[in-house]
């Protein structure tokens, strides 16, 4: 147990050094919010992965590998993340880093819809604000959920103890060093969940025998585990064939990977980007981190079947990554790869309060009360905001009750509909119009609140969102001259 | 211990799309690369 506090405490520090380090290097909101669009390849890369996978990586999915075996919740649902990453570099990366700087330097998602539909109303930055503001809420009190749990399981600490020391940290360095402490520390963890997802698995699977014990023993908990095409239920330690996966199963697995083109704090690493030429460098290292951590994830989730059978099921799926390392690492490599999974979740709720308070500061102070506010006013307004969405989150995630995976769900959905098919359309359909991009987003953020049924919420709002742009934006005139002749140019590589 | 085996389907979706994705991210590196964007 000494060993583990101590590589978690040596940790922690790292970050908070990160912090200070950058404080240094923040004088404007451009510098705060986007690191001034300075992030080479691999810190964007490792960045985006980081934030992307949050504590649901290490957590929620290999707990949901563990609870349904290799069916709906860990090959569907991995090849649709995975399809969804590669999407969003090659068509949207590029495009969007382009586009942002062409339309006015936007830094902000909110104000890339502004700028580049010349909406002087501002309505456009509100709706997707507000959207910015709701789920993230959900979003960020998933992450101080999964701290909770990691802290709970690691070292006995109360739920609520737990909470509030995984939240003080992660607040503190967004607090001071913004987007580069941000960047900075998402690199380190990003690194850190890299390796934890080849080290863990590896000496898992030959620990319960290599891949035939593996299969043996998952086959000994049920032989339909091992079926891609089987779905399984787990309650009370015990796993429950239900038949076989229907299409809507699979299909709504398979569009966790629409979620990608609308998530706010992804797309922030996409426009931080030092040069549209990185993309394609950061895109490759994207693609090997996401899939072996991936398969490493899900890996984890059937290695815990075999490893705890039917003898010793576990209370929580979640905690699934968690006891397997302290059950067959010591304690000082344990450490090591827990601090991952508190990387894995503080990678995402930086990055989140981030774009949030960017949210608070740009699309609601600067632009409805001070026009004229300095720079410096900014930053401070913008580490405010952090202190004040922190408690909120904090607030919310309160409820031990609540799982990493439904939050995240939700708001994961969320984002994807009401901002997924706007940003696309954006980048691609010149013809699209400001009441197009509205309609979108409100089509899209109403259906995933209000849609109930067995399809994932993000299939409807995503198809819904779509249709809407379209109606909405061929009843209205076609866009001027100016915002075409813009849109033109986000299709050419910049000048340098 | 009784050998178990994974069907062909699994085994397919397992092993084979997500390594594609990879492929493609090469593919397009070396493509973009070579005409200088």
């Amino acid at each position: 147990m000494a060993a583990t506090y101590i590589t978690f405490v040596v940790y922690l520090l790292v970050l908070l050094v990160i912090g200070l380090w950058t404080y240094r290097m923040t004088s404007t909101l451009s510098d705060y919010v986007l690191g001034g669009r300075k992030l080479n390849s691999w810190v964007a890369a490792l960045s985006a992965q980081a934030s992307d996978m949050s504590g649901w990586l290490l957590l929620g999915l290999p707990g949901a590998a563990y609870a349904s075996g290799m069916g709906m919740w860990s090959i569907w649902i991995s090849i649709g993340l995975a399809t969804g990453t590669m999407i969003n570099w090659q068509y949207v990366a590029k495009r969007l880093r382009r586009y942002t700087e062409i339309a006015g330097d936007s830094i902000t998602l909110s104000e890339y819809f502004e700028n580049r539909f010349r909406d002087r109303t501002h309505l456009l930055r509100l709706v997707s604000a507000v959207f910015i503001l709701i789920f993230f809420l959900f979003y960020t009190a998933s992450g101080l959920v999964a701290g909770g749990t990691l802290f709970e399981a690691t070292f006995g600490l109360d739920y609520h103890t737990a909470v509030i020391v995984g939240g003080l940290v992660i607040i503190g360095y967004t607090f001071l060093g913004g987007f580069l402490a941000v960047s900075w520390t998402d690199f380190i963890q990003g690194t850190l969940m890299f390796l934890a997802l080849i080290i863990a698995p590896i000496v898992a699977i030959d620990y319960v025998g290599g891949l035939d014990g593996l299969f043996s023993k998952i086959a000994a908990a049920n032989p339909d585990l091992l079926d891609v095409a089987k779905d399984v239920t787990f309650a009370d330690g015990v796993w429950t064939s239900t038949g076989t996966l229907s299409v809507v199963g699979i299909i709504s697995a398979l569009a966790w990977g629409l979620g990608y083109f609308g998530q706010p704090h992804i797309l922030a690493r996409f426009m931080a980007i030092r040069s549209d030429k990185d993309v394609r460098t950061s895109r490759l290292i994207s693609m090997i981190w996401v899939v072996i951590t991936l398969y490493g994830a899900i890996i984890v989730g059937f290695v815990g079947i075999a490893l705890f059978g039917t003898d010793q099921p576990l209370q929580n799926t979640e905690t699934v990554f968690i006891d397997m390392v302290q059950l067959i690492f010591n304690p000082w490599v344990a450490g090591f790869l827990l601090a991952a999974v508190l990387s894995a979740i503080m990678s995402t709720i930086d990055s989140q309060l981030l774009v949030s308070s960017s949210a608070l500061t740009e699309d609601f102070y600067k632009t409805f009360l001070r026009r004229d506010a300095s720079q410096n006013e900014l930053v401070w307004v913008g580490r405010i905001s952090v202190l004040i969405i922190a408690v909120i989150a904090t607030a919310l995630a309160w409820n031990e009750e609540n799982t990493v995976l439904g939050l995240v769900s939700y708001a994961w959905a969320g984002f994807g509909a009401a901002f997924g098919p706007a940003v696309l359309f954006s980048l691609f359909w010149k013809r699209m119009t400001w009441l197009g991009a509205l309609a979108g987003m409100v089509v899209g953020g109403l259906t995933v609140i209000f849609w109930k049924g067995e399809l994932y919420e993000i299939v409807p709002g995503f198809i819904f969102a779509s249709i809407a742009i379209v109606v909405f934006s061929l009843l209205t005139k076609e866009p001027s001259a100016e915002i075409q002749e813009e849109f033109e140019r986000s299709t050419r590589p910049l000048e340098s | 211990m009784e050998q178990v085996s994974l069907t062909a389907a699994t085994w397919f979706w397992l092993v084979v799309p997500m390594p594609l994705l990879i492929v493609w991210a090469i593919a397009t590196y070396v493509i973009e690369g070579r005409r200088g964007e």
